[in-house]
């Protein structure tokens, strides 16, 4: 009797396992081709091409933590000017955790009409502005929740529920990484703080953890536990891992159908390499001062998020896939959230991340 | 005459279907294996199938498709009326496809004469009562062999060495001491190890958390604040004593769902219970009345997943489309936990007080139970027919009768726990034998651990598994420690691995790494239960949260260095080694271990603080315990490491590197070598 086998489900977790079988081994190479040959075809992130050939090879996702006031950035309303501190009467539920519900505001930032396209943008973003015609702003954006943990889930991962995997965790997943030296997935958080729900928002959810984000640090050494010990130094390193290897492939020889344990090898490897490659990534001294003045790199107020900018151009020039950085973390008033002194805190926010953003927009 | 006729319509129908052909594909004729069935199965069957027959039809294979309703079919596929067209859910059949469809009926439909029926879910291997087969003539005394060798020779076992190294970590997440392995050597009887190790308490520290990946265990709930679950350690510790114990499975499934229930309810019971609350929860629900079906979903999907590898979750919105679950045995059991209550004060959690301790459980109020109805589209505020409790229908002849017993709760989870904890049940017993079969193995017999029905894996030795269930229940009283004995002294785990052997080749999980790490380098602290440690998280994983000052105070020595089971699990803040090094899925059950192989792994073992501790921990021990002479310490590092002694080659490379570096460098390099995270 045959068996029943119905469509592959979306449901359950066999998708799951299929994901990662997918990534899983070959076997019966000899050790020097194992070493030697394309190691990417075991490696989860190995570059996949897409089903459809795409115009896009890379995202950069700039989180604007604690969420700007859409009709104060770019979906202007005339009608709010009218009513301007006039009580709410709608019969929307706004507000939240019982918070009492203001009267109407009108934008404090003028709107004017930019490019071609006459696209309004607010006096917030003079340097952004400059791209409108590059812009597609989505007007329509909602989310299902208030709250800002689930709302940020939402935005990273389409679900207000911790676990799913985000969408940067997805592209990993789909199209692989063309550069194995440095993550496929990049996040850099503020310096004052991550998002609410932190790790949640760049996590594989049920997927491998290989497919999360890689937090990238923009000062220092870019990635966890990638800097050599304190007190060994880089000959020593060297040598440490050129044991290791000796005694891993001695090892390896006597089991040369168990390519994982290849990988394993392997992965030592790529991690030297990509110690040399993301200390490289975030060196902005390489840069002329000219291209660091254009991210306002000397300007203590920009100088931040324009470190960040500028690393992800060089991030994207060497092949990493999807980058997210936040702007604003911690406390309410180092976010976007203005909650309490809404000119203030938009002005402040604006004002360190309008001119870098306006310049990693720009096409060159 | 009449054979003439024959070949008349046989050659009209070569010309029709030529003449079509050319017309839609230009190439070849329609075929129904590769063109017809492949669309009747992705856009009727759902319906039209095995598992449901609406209109009393069935299009999934060809000898079920009635030649008079032929016109029918292509009327209603071809329908401009949008409420008469099938199928009718998604995007109309495209031009193609009617096309090839419309070809097939007109050359009269023909499939394969040895086209096999699809049996009727009710059918399906895992629903039917278990039977324990016959051994099979074999010369092999252990059953296990004698199933999976027949008349075959044994595969010859691994060395004593690789297999007493394998015995600890499998059985107890560590490696064996010298004085173990010495003791060994002297007197080996491998039997005589395995009953001792399951005597340990370091056994139920590792065997609880492979429970504990299927109960979704953390120890805080997610979400902004992230609050810790109040006394949830209690329940980790729970599970621990009950492997320690030996606790019968069956009343280890009956406590955790009803615990409270339970006529000789106390204390320990009532703990065991946390396991309905370890899921993720939002103490600042976006729709409170949503939230609490959220909460129920995650207690009814992580049941029938952990105990009987169903994956109804999937029922919450529409009948399961690919097995025989609907939303009626979705809500039915729902209404089984729907009393349930979550002591809390707005969005503080609150214990249950049982005598003088704090339980994290929750709580039924009265005996009489809420109202449970269907939801239409699992929608909370578009409630359909009132359901009653009841178990999923296509695994009873009878549905077991949901009566409360007492005046305190509704009895509702006991019923169901006895049901599930029978020995009529067909699931329970496979489902857990082939878990810890997973574990011994690397491989569960199903591969597919939580997902029994008919989308998961059929098992790799149906007669095997039932022999292991049926012997399990009736032979072993549900003694997980006799099944572990049974599974252990056969030569299909005893085997050398290779890489057809049956028992896997397998990365440990972070927890037995971590372990081995720090009793390796003498570090391990073996404080047992309570609440839980925090390891250290580097400052660079700490900055990206948004209450960095606070989230994360990590614990001191010797606490830091306690077994990875009492680590603290924070959903939102998951330790990087543990994360990196595959940590189960701290949200929803998690069935196996995923073992992925990436840089970041290599970055954690090789420069982290952690490793560096270790390494100059154990280079002093190796200082202490060999003394100054090089050759010994090489040994003694060999040994404690791999439980064997170095080869000659390993040796000169060693000393070669020890002329010029340091032993802390060394002890660096071993803690890292392949052969220390994938046990032979």
């Amino acid at each position: 009797m045959a068996r029943f086998i119905p469509n592959r489900t979306p449901c359950g977790r066999t998708r799951r396992e299929f994901l990662w079988q997918a990534g899983g081994g070959f076997a019966g190479l000899a050790l020097t081709d194992l070493l030697c040959a394309d190691q990417q075809t075991m490696s989860p992130l190995a570059e996949k091409p897409p089903h459809f050939a795409a115009k896009a090879k890379h995202c950069v996702f700039l989180f604007m933590n604690g969420g700007p006031s859409q009709v104060d950035t770019f979906d202007p309303k005339p009608e709010l000017d009218k009513h301007d501190g006039q009580p709410y009467t709608g019969d929307a539920k706004v507000g939240s955790n019982g918070r009492a519900i203001g009267h109407l505001m009108k934008s404090p930032f003028p709107f004017t009409k930019h490019g071609e396209s006459g696209l309004e943008i607010s006096s917030l973003f003079p340097h952004t502005a400059r791209h409108a015609d590059d812009l597609c702003v989505i007007r329509s954006m909602h989310a299902d929740t208030a709250a800002h943990a689930s709302g940020c889930l939402q935005m990273n991962t389409g679900s207000i529920f911790i676990g799913r995997p985000s969408v940067g965790a997805w592209l990993s997943y789909g199209l692989g990484t063309v550069n194995q030296n440095l993550p496929s997935f990049v996040v850099m958080t503020d310096p004052r703080g991550g998002p609410i729900g932190s790790a949640s928002n760049w996590s594989a959810g049920y997927m491998p953890a290989a497919y999360q984000g890689t937090l990238f640090r923009s000062v220092g050494s870019p990635l966890l536990d990638l800097a050599t010990p304190p007190g060994t130094t880089d000959r020593t390193q060297r040598a440490s891992l050129d044991l290791l290897k000796s005694l891993n492939e001695q090892h390896f020889l006597q089991r040369s159908n168990h390519s994982e344990l290849a990988a394993r090898i392997e992965s030592y490897e790529l991690a030297f390499r990509m110690q040399s490659e993301a200390a490289d990534v975030v060196d902005l001294s390489r840069e002329t001062t000219e291209t660091q003045d254009l991210y306002g790199i000397n300007d203590p107020v920009t100088a931040d998020f324009g470190r960040k900018c500028l690393i992800t151009r060089r991030l994207i020039q060497r092949g990493v896939r999807f980058i997210q950085l936040y702007s604003g973390g911690g406390h309410i008033e180092d976010t976007w959230d203005g909650h309490n002194d809404c000119i203030t805190n938009h002005q402040t926010h604006a004002a360190e991340t309008d001119k870098p953003i306006g310049r990693v927009n720009h096409r060159p | 005459m009449i054979r003439n006729n024959t070949w008349f319509v046989r050659f009209m129908l070569v010309a029709v279907c030529g003449l079509l052909c050319t017309a839609i594909q230009g190439t070849e004729p329609v075929d129904y294996v590769r063109n017809i069935r492949p669309l009747l199965n992705q856009r009727c069957v759902t319906c039209h199938g095995a598992l449901k027959q609406e209109a009393d039809l069935r299009l999934d294979a060809g000898s079920l498709i009635p030649k008079d309703i032929h016109d029918e079919l292509l009327r209603r596929v071809r329908s401009d009326d949008e409420s008469d067209r099938m199928p009718p859910e998604g995007s109309r059949l495209t031009a193609g496809q009617l096309a090839e469809l419309q070809q097939w009926i007109h050359s009269g439909a023909p499939y394969p004469q040895d086209e096999l029926i699809p049996t009727s879910p009710s059918e399906h291997w895992s629903f039917q009562p278990i039977k324990r087969p016959t051994l099979p003539k074999s010369d092999h005394q252990h059953p296990i062999d004698a199933f999976l060798f027949i008349q075959r020779d044994l595969p010859p076992p691994a060395s004593d060495a690789a297999l007493l190294r394998r015995i600890y970590l499998d059985l107890i997440g560590l490696p064996p001491t010298i004085a173990e392995q010495d003791q060994f050597a002297m007197n080996g009887n491998l039997n005589s190890v395995v009953d001792a190790l399951l005597d340990r308490p370091e056994y139920g520290e590792r065997w609880a958390r492979h429970w504990l990946d299927v109960a979704r265990y953390a120890d805080s709930n997610g979400y902004e604040r992230d609050a810790e679950k109040p006394f949830v350690w209690r329940y980790r510790d729970y599970v621990i004593q009950a492997f320690n114990n030996d606790k019968p499975f069956d009343r280890f499934a009956i406590e955790q769902i009803a615990g409270d229930e339970l006529p000789d309810a106390d204390a320990e019971t009532t703990i065991a219970t946390g396991f309905l609350r370890l899921g993720h929860w939002d103490d600042e629900p976006a729709d409170p009345q949503a939230d609490r079906y959220d909460q129920l979903d995650d207690i009814v999907s992580t049941t029938s997943q952990a105990f009987l590898g169903l994956t109804i979750g999937c029922a919450r919105c529409h009948d399961h489309k690919f097995e025989p679950l609907s939303t009626q045995d979705y809500y039915s059991l729902v209404a089984v936990f729907n009393p349930l209550q979550r002591p809390q004060q707005g969005r503080t959690e609150l214990t249950v007080k049982v005598g003088e301790t704090d339980v994290y459980a929750w709580q039924e109020m009265s005996a009489t139970a809420p109202d449970t109805h269907i939801l239409i589209r699992g929608s909370a505020n578009r409630p359909g027919e009132r359901v009653d409790p009841a178990v999923p229908a296509i695994l009873v002849q009878q549905q077991p009768d949901f009566v409360s017993n007492g005046n305190r709760t509704t009895g509702r989870r006991l019923c169901l726990a006895k049901w599930i904890a029978s020995k009529d049940n067909p699931l329970t017993a496979r489902v857990i034998v082939n878990r810890i079969w997973q574990q011994h193995f690397g491989e569960g017999i199903v591969s597919t651990a939580s997902d029994f029905g008919l989308m998961g894996s059929p098992p790799a030795h149906p007669e095997l598994l039932d022999y292991l269930a049926d012997w399990f229940m009736y032979d072993a009283n549900w003694s997980l420690k006799k099944l572990h004995r049974l599974m252990l002294t056969s030569r299909a785990w005893q085997m050398a691995k290779n890489a057809d052997s049956i028992v896997r080749y397998r990365r440990l999980e972070v927890e037995a790494i971590r372990d081995s790490m720090l009793a390796v380098s003498g570090r391990l602290n073996s404080k047992r239960f309570g609440p839980a440690f925090r390891p250290a998280i580097p400052l660079a994983a700490i900055e990206a949260n948004s209450d960095k000052a606070s989230i994360w105070t990590p614990s001191e020595e010797p606490e830091a260095s306690r077994r990875s089971i009492y680590a603290f699990i924070k959903r939102g803040l998951i330790v990087p080694m543990f994360e990196t090094l595959d940590l189960a899925d701290s949200v929803s059950s998690c069935p196996q271990r995923q073992i992925t192989t990436v840089a970041p792994q290599a970055l954690t073992l090789f420069n982290s603080d952690f490793t560096q501790q270790q390494s100059r921990a154990f280079a002093a021990r190796l200082r202490r315990e060999a003394g100054d002479e090089t050759e010994r310490q090489i040994s003694l590092a060999w040994r404690l490491a791999l439980c064997r002694e170095p080869t000659m080659a390993e040796r000169i490379n060693v000393r070669e590197f020890l002329a010029t570096e340091s032993l802390d460098e060394f002890c660096r390099v071993v803690l890292n070598l392949n052969e220390f995270v994938y046990p032979e």
